[in-house]
């Protein structure tokens, strides 16, 4: 047997594990795993409970120690009144403790991690043993929680793992989205993304609660990853509640419904887009550019495009011209590229960046003609696309006349900058 | 509930002991008695060893399986009936196992098994280095006591430790990943360090390391630094970008975040490979937004090898896929792989000064256009990002391999071997990509056989099933079927799939060169093989890449250093004087050479394939250069930032070159290459002088030499031009600023590790001059630099201060190519001709600037200077003195020229100015009048024919509306005429051909000794003289010097061997210091 091929057994093993799909290794990197957060703490950690923090000790290396006294518990054996110790740690020495004397909170905590630095942070055996660890690396706790959150958690760790996966758990998670406080929403958003059929679990009581969390103004930052879920999943049982949403809502529609409405079908059609568009509202004309798809809609985008005052609305109708007209929509995503703003700007790139190769000449055009700072985007744009594109690269990285397009394109093409001696 | 090994064992146990038992009613002796590892023992180190003996008679060799497969490493027999084996992490071992031995009963035949289960829990460990002997060892091996170890069953990976600052490339603070090496590979370091890059200019200072977990519960052993942010003073983005005219975003220049770092370097039980997670906290009552990354500087003498990527070599995009950076030379055997987990679509890098930037979320030309923004971090909040560096065992594949592993990226496996007619081939190189009409246009991955001539790894496959071709070569042997190029071997790859693909080269022949001196002994020297590879390295024409001037992607190799065009090959000879070396079946021509004090040495060769080519070589010095010592004083090696070239590679080049003393001035570091040159057995045939390149990013490069090196600092001493500060307050916003030129002279002049001669020369001064817009025509000279500029550069000073500062000496003329020259005759002399216009008594330097080995740069310009006897020798060089020659302006330089001037009085006083030791470079005359002897040597492979005499020289700027570079106007003209020795009394002066040594053929050498007037004198003069070969009348110095010759016009060796003639090349060249006429 060969050397090399008995030294690459084991890798050799996992990489064709899964019917040749790699499956990461435990130490393999993932943006987000489901051990990861205060949602996934809550579900998996064997102490749950409502408490007040008695007191807040520093340990060595960032690490802390709290006492609380428990309200109730959400799991059995832990009475009204009893005291539980927790410790965690801070991501960085600065950061302040995370849980505070006097504040009542949400805490799940299981077993003290076995890492060696807890032999140093708390020396004793006996007393590590007294401890119970702060779960999801510190994530699993809530301050201030509220009735609303309490009840939905409560209900769903009754409800037990398995109903969880299905439509019990996605009524929970968006029934979490929709009154918990931000890291609880953000995590229940992005627990939703885990279903790999959305549409089949959502619910009426569901759905209804997918539409409060995607229009609650306290975090905006919940409608991308929502809307995301719209678009991937098109879950038929939200088009009614959101069509009636909206008819319930005029004249002051939500404009992020009409953008979950334009997602869910595709697009807008002209008769909801083009009175959207010539809203004075930004939000809405915000909106209905980016959903918009009939032939008038078209026309006011281009319009939009080019005299609204707004730059998320021109950004948003130069990222639809590409979308829907695809190379057509070339003079537009080229010509935004001297936007002065640089969210224009840059949607302008990756509107261009799309339409590949047909984009390469006109870009060549901006770059030899256009703006420095027009120019500057197109190399940009450039270095998004394909070989065509890095062919032109290559060439400006060596004979444009000016030194700055050069410079980006030298950087674009992977040429070292900078002083070589 | 068991696991399913443990339950397999347990049914398979009884049948044993069924089996066990009747054997012994029948005959009680044979037995087989398992000693380890015992029952449901938990192996919590690396390796198990396995013994077990056979009690009795048995028939062959016993049969062994580990987990029902056949065990994959060898039983040893000793003694005999006890077999021993050590199972290793790869060796199919899993949590659980089943160990079976079965052996035959001699006699009746009859099997007897034995088996045993046992669990495997190794555990990697983190630590304290307590002593030296367990740190990381090698070129770059920079592990101290002190520092953290992480170690798993396969590596070894080494965190500096904290709260310390030594300017040092991108490692100019302390707790990040310095070393790493495979177990079992020692010596093998070639990693500088990486750290984590916060914001574009500003990297984290840790303050702490802690050792996290230090893996005794079986997990991950982690390490942590953490500290705030701060300058990373090395680079300065800002301004490189601002010099380009595009508005730098002021939300990434030099901006001090309320921002604090952790870094987590977690190393599990069986990788090879850290995971690193950078966790920032904004600690700010406002929210920030930030970019982040990595800058990276493995530094050794390391290859590039990247995906995506249409070719072997570093990327032609910016894209962050997989990035290895793989020995060669020395270095062969080990690799490092670096990639990331996917945190956004624009992951992208830039590779500056030598050093790679890697931006984990964005795209670099969109956030330096200020087009895209940082993440946003809210007040308290904190934001992870993740990469992963591994160490291999110097396969490029490695790297992909681990990325697809943390990626998920679909794969499958091909292994394969490569032999040379039938014998395994380490080192061969095989490429596996997509091909169109034959050309690769996209790398899938890329190896390098192992001692056993074999490789193995994954084929990623990201969009699923796709054929690919696989091509194998190796240096000096030819391809696959003897063409000229390698034919792919076309494979459809379909996830999960292995395949095999084995190669047989066919075979080479080899040359051996044995090189003496003129009394016998044996020369270090270069031995240049001239002609054309049969089966050359196949360069990828890839994306417009002849706009480039050339090819960045091999099919095969990174061209990155790659041998100049006519030669095959070099080697050095060394001290023994020989070279031995592969060289396909071909005709060539063979040089030696020692550079431009010796002679050469050519015999034409023709290689048959397993034949052996002898050469006997020659040659002899055959210049006059008595009282001289030649240097290099800019020369890079494996301790700077962007160079890969190793010590005994540095040391063997310039020996074979004939430079007597190397001047080390690597990038912020102090290098001795004595111990090197000991070792080699090279001390009588060269020296070496400890300096370093002060090297601030925007305002010059400042060479410093003779220093010390001191051992606490992996720098060894490097001078800090950029001026510490207290932790988190390294910015120009909190008072703290780069020294200013005067600042960095009076600091490296008085540092622990300067010398009483410690002198300080301005390297390739454009970069200076420039950079500073000093212009040199004004009285005194002034720089132009407003206060935005100023702190562009994160310098302090007022306006009002000059920032010009009149250093003792000027590299202007740096290299070994024709454009080398050009920038010296062109752009730079005039520079310092406006500084001894105007008195100030300047000396220039020539020398090469050489970063790399291949591309012959150390073959470049060199300077001679004044020695007193006993000193002028390689081997007896006293570094003290050639700085002070330097101060003095007692030296001269050439590449294949060697010119001295003399200047003498002609009033009868016997004044007389001249170069050397103990002379004096000023003479008066009563009368103002002066004769200047100028004596021109050169070997006869570098003929001249023009001389030129500069005389308070007028200057010329090269851009009137720049005037920051100045060329000049010589004073006086004299050509020899047709550039043949032959023919005399066609010019001005002849050149007359000397015998050296007439026992060693061609040991002549040309000369010219000529005396020119000058009288009136009425004014203080300097004088200088330049020599030249002109081209078009003269042949270029190739092979001797061998850059630039035209590939157009010589297709044949024949048109490499007819002079060359105008077929542009490198030219002879040769420039003294000034002599200056004091008026009475």
């Amino acid at each position: 047997m060969r050397s090399s091929t008995r030294r690459y057994g084991a890798r050799a093993a996992r990489l064709l594990a899964g019917a040749g799909v790699l499956v990461a290794t435990a130490t393999a990197a993932a943006a987000r795993t489901a051990a990861d957060g205060v949602l996934a703490a809550i579900e998996t950690a064997p102490v749950v409970v409502i408490a007040e923090v008695r007191d807040v000790e520093p340990l060595a290396h960032a690490g802390y120690r709290a006492t609380l006294a428990v309200e109730r518990s959400l799991h059995p054996g832990l009475s009204p009144g009893a005291t539980v110790a927790v410790a965690w740690e801070e991501p960085t020495p600065s950061r302040p403790a995370r849980l505070a004397v006097g504040r009542r909170v949400l805490a799940a905590a299981g077993p003290l991690p076995t890492a060696s630095i807890w032999r140093v942070r708390v020396p004793g055996a006996e007393a590590r043993a007294s401890l119970l660890g702060l779960a999801g690396s510190g994530e699993g706790y809530v301050e201030r929680p509220s009735a609303a959150e309490l009840d939905v958690i409560e209900h769903a760790l009754r409800a037990g793992a398995e109903a969880r996966r299905g439509d019990a758990g996605v009524l929970y998670l968006s029934r979490l989205a929709a009154v918990g406080q931000a890291r609880l929403a953000r995590d229940a958003a992005v627990q939703l993304g885990d279903f790999s059929q959305l549409g089949d679990h959502l619910t009426a009581p569901a759905a209804s609660a997918f539409l409060d969390a995607l229009v609650r103004d306290d975090l905006p930052e919940l409608r991308e990853p929502l809307l995301g879920l719209i678009e991937a999943h098109r879950p038929e049982a939200l088009g009614p509640p959101l069509r009636a949403r909206i008819a319930a809502t005029e004249p002051s529609v939500p404009p992020v419904l009409f953008v979950a409405l334009g997602a869910l079908e595709g697009g807008l059609d002209d008769s909801l887009a083009v009175p959207l568009l010539q809203s004075g509202a930004v939000e809405e004309r915000a909106a209905a550019a980016r959903q918009a798809s009939g032939p008038r809609a078209l026309e006011l985008l281009r319009e939009r495009l080019r005299g609204d005052t707004e730059p998320a609305v021109r950004a948003a109708a130069v990222t639809r011209l590409v979308e829907i007209d695809g190379a057509a929509a070339l003079p537009e995503a080229t010509g935004a590229l001297a936007d002065p703003a640089p969210e224009v700007r840059l949607a302008a790139v990756r509107g261009a960046a799309r339409i590949d190769p047909e984009a390469v000449e006109p870009l060549r055009d901006v770059a030899l003609r256009g703006s420095p700072d027009a120019a500057r985007a197109a190399i940009a744009a450039l270095s998004l696309m394909g070989a065509e594109a890095h062919v032109l690269l290559a060439e400006f990285a060596v004979a444009h006349p000016d030194t700055a397009i050069r410079t980006l394109a030298r950087i674009a093409i992977g040429e070292p900058v900078g002083h070589e001696h | 509930m068991l696991p399913p090994a443990r339950l397999l064992l347990r049914s398979a146990g009884l049948a044993l002991l069924a089996v066990t038992t009747m054997a012994a009613r029948c005959n009680p002796t044979p037995t087989i008695t398992i000693t380890s590892p015992l029952p449901l023992e938990a192996a919590a180190s690396c390796e198990v060893e396995l013994r077990f003996e056979l009690v009795g008679a048995f028939t062959g060799p016993p049969d062994v399986t580990l987990n029902f497969a056949p065990l994959a490493v060898p039983l040893t027999e000793s003694p005999p009936g006890t077999y021993r084996a050590t199972i290793g992490v790869d060796d199919g071992l899993t949590a659980d196992n089943i160990l079976l031995v079965r052996a035959i009963r001699a006699g009746d035949g009859e099997p007897l098994t034995q088996g045993v289960s046992f669990a495997y829990a190794p555990r990697a460990t983190a630590s304290v280095i307590a002593n030296a002997a367990e740190g990381i060892t090698g070129p770059l091996g920079h592990s101290r006591v002190g520092d953290f170890l992480l170690e798993s069953c396969k590596a070894r990976f080494v965190v500096q430790k904290g709260a310390q600052r030594d300017l040092y490339s991108v490692g100019q603070y302390g707790g990040n990943l310095i070393d790493a090496e495979l177990k079992g590979r020692p010596g093998l370091d070639n990693f500088l360090e990486m750290a984590p890059m916060v914001n574009v200019e500003t990297v984290v200072n840790p303050q702490t390391v802690v050792i996290v977990n230090d893996g005794s519960d079986g997990n991950p052993a982690v390490v942590r630094a953490c500290g705030p942010d701060d300058l990373l003073d090395f680079v300065n983005p800002s301004s490189l970008i601002s010099d380009a005219g595009i508005p730098f975003p002021a939300a990434l220049n030099d901006n001090d975040q309320p921002v604090e770092g952790c870094t987590d370097y977690t190393l599990a039980p069986e990788d090879a490979h850290v995971r690193i997670d950078t966790t920032l906290t904004n600690l700010g009552a406002e929210s920030i937004r930030t970019m982040f990354g990595d800058w990276i500087n493995p530094a050794g003498e390391l290859d590039v090898v990247q995906t995506p990527n249409p070719g072997v070599g570093a990327g032609l995009n910016n894209l962050v896929g997989a990035m290895s950076f793989r020995g060669v030379g020395e270095a062969e055997g080990v690799d490092y792989s670096y990639t990331t987990t996917p945190l956004g679509a624009d992951g992208s890098y830039v590779v500056i000064s030598g050093v790679v930037v890697v931006l984990h979320n964005k795209s670099v030309l969109l956030a330096l256009l200020g087009i895209e923004m940082g993440d946003l971090i809210a007040p308290g909040a904190s934001v992870t990002f993740t990469r992963f560096l591994g160490v291999g065992d110097g396969s490029p594949s490695n790297a992909i391999d681990l990325a697809a592993e943390v990626r998920s990226t679909p794969a499958a496996t091909i292994d394969g071997c490569v032999t040379v007619a039938g014998v395994p081939a380490p080192g061969a190189k095989v490429t596996v990509g997509s091909f169109d009409s034959g050309a690769l246009v996209d790398l899938a991955t890329h190896f390098t056989t192992d001692a056993a001539g074999c490789y193995a790894g994954a084929v990623p496959l990201p969009g699923g099933a796709n054929t690919f071709g696989v091509v194998a070569g190796r240096r000096g042997t030819p391809y696959q079927g003897g063409g000229v190029t390698p034919p792919p071997t076309f494979v459809l790859f379909a996830p999960g799939a292995q395949e095999t693909v084995d190669f047989d080269l066919p075979a080479t022949g080899s040359v051996s060169v044995t090189v003496t001196d003129d009394a016998g002994q044996p020369l270090p020297a270069r031995v240049s093989v001239v002609g054309f590879d049969p089966s050359p390295e196949i360069l990828i024409a890839g994306p417009a890449l002849p706009v480039l001037g050339g090819s960045t992607l091999g099919l095969l190799n990174d061209p990155g250093d790659s041998i100049p065009f006519g030669l095959v090959d070099f080697r050095y000879t060394g001290a023994g004087g020989n070279a031995t070396f592969d060289v396909e079946p071909g005709s060539y021509q063979v040089f030696v050479s020692r550079g431009t004090e010796y002679s050469i040495a050519s015999q034409p060769i023709t290689i048959t394939a397993n034949q052996q080519a002898v050469v006997n070589a020659q040659i002899a010095p055959v210049l006059e250069t008595t009282g001289f010592v030649s240097s290099d004083f800019h020369v890079h090696g494996i301790n700077s930032a962007d160079s890969g070239v190793s010590h005994t590679d540095r040391v063997d080049s310039y020996a074979g070159e004939g430079v007597d003393n190397i001047v080390m001035t690597d990038h912020h570091a102090h290098t001795d290459l004595d111990p090197t040159i000991a070792a080699i057995g090279l001390s009588d045939w060269v020296s070496a002088t400890i300096g370093e390149e002060i090297t601030t990013f925007d305002y010059g490069h400042f060479n410093g030499y003779p220093f010390t090196v001191d051992p606490t600092r992996v720098s060894g001493g490097s001078t800090d031009w950029a001026g510490a500060a207290p932790p988190g307050a390294d910015f120009p916003s909190a008072g703290a600023f780069n020294l200013t030129p005067a600042e960095i002279h009076a600091l490296a002049t008085t540092s622990a590790t300067s010398t009483p001669d410690t002198t300080v020369q301005i390297n390739h001064i454009d970069s200076h001059f420039e950079t500073l817009r000093i212009d040199t025509s004004l009285v005194p000279p002034q720089d132009g630099l407003n206060a935005a500029g100023r702190l562009e550069r994160r310098l302090g000073a007022p306006v009002s201060e000059n920032l010009f500062f009149p250093f003792p000496a000027l590299e202007i003329w740096n290299g070994s190519s024709r454009g080398a020259q050009s920038e010296f005759l062109d752009q730079r002399i005039g520079i310092w001709f406006n500084l001894l216009n105007q008195g100030i008594e300047t000396t220039y330097i020539a020398d090469s600037d050489s970063h790399s080995f291949s591309n012959l740069r150390s073959a470049g310009a060199r300077t001679w200077t004044a020695a007193a006897p006993g000193s002028d020798q390689a081997g007896t060089v006293d570094s003290g003195e050639v700085a002070n020659m330097v101060d003095a302006g007692k030296a001269t330089g050439g590449q294949g020229v060697f010119v001295t001037t003399a200047l003498r009085a002609t009033d009868g006083s016997g004044s007389t100015a001249d170069l050397t030791r103990f002379g004096s470079t000023h003479v008066t005359d009563a009368n103002g009048n002066v004769e200047l002897d100028i004596r021109i040597q050169a070997p006869t492979w570098a003929p001249f024919d023009r001389v030129e005499i500069y005389a308070n020289a007028a200057t010329v700027p090269v851009d009137v509306s720049a005037p920051y570079l100045y060329g000049a106007v010589p004073s006086r003209v004299l050509a020899e005429g047709d550039c043949s020795p032959a023919t005399t009394g066609d010019g001005d002066f002849d050149v007359s051909v000397v015998d050296v040594v007439p026992a060693v053929p061609g040991a002549s050498r040309l000369e010219a000794n000529l005396t020119v007037p000058f009288a009136g004198l009425t004014e203080d003069t300097w004088f200088v003289v330049v020599v030249k070969g002109t081209d078009g009348t003269c042949s270029p110095m190739f092979p001797v010097f061998p850059s630039n010759l035209s590939s157009a016009s010589n297709t044949t060796l024949a048109d490499l061997l007819d002079g060359n003639v105008g077929e542009s090349g490198v030219m002879a060249l040769g420039a003294t210091n000034a002599l200056y006429f004091d008026a009475p």
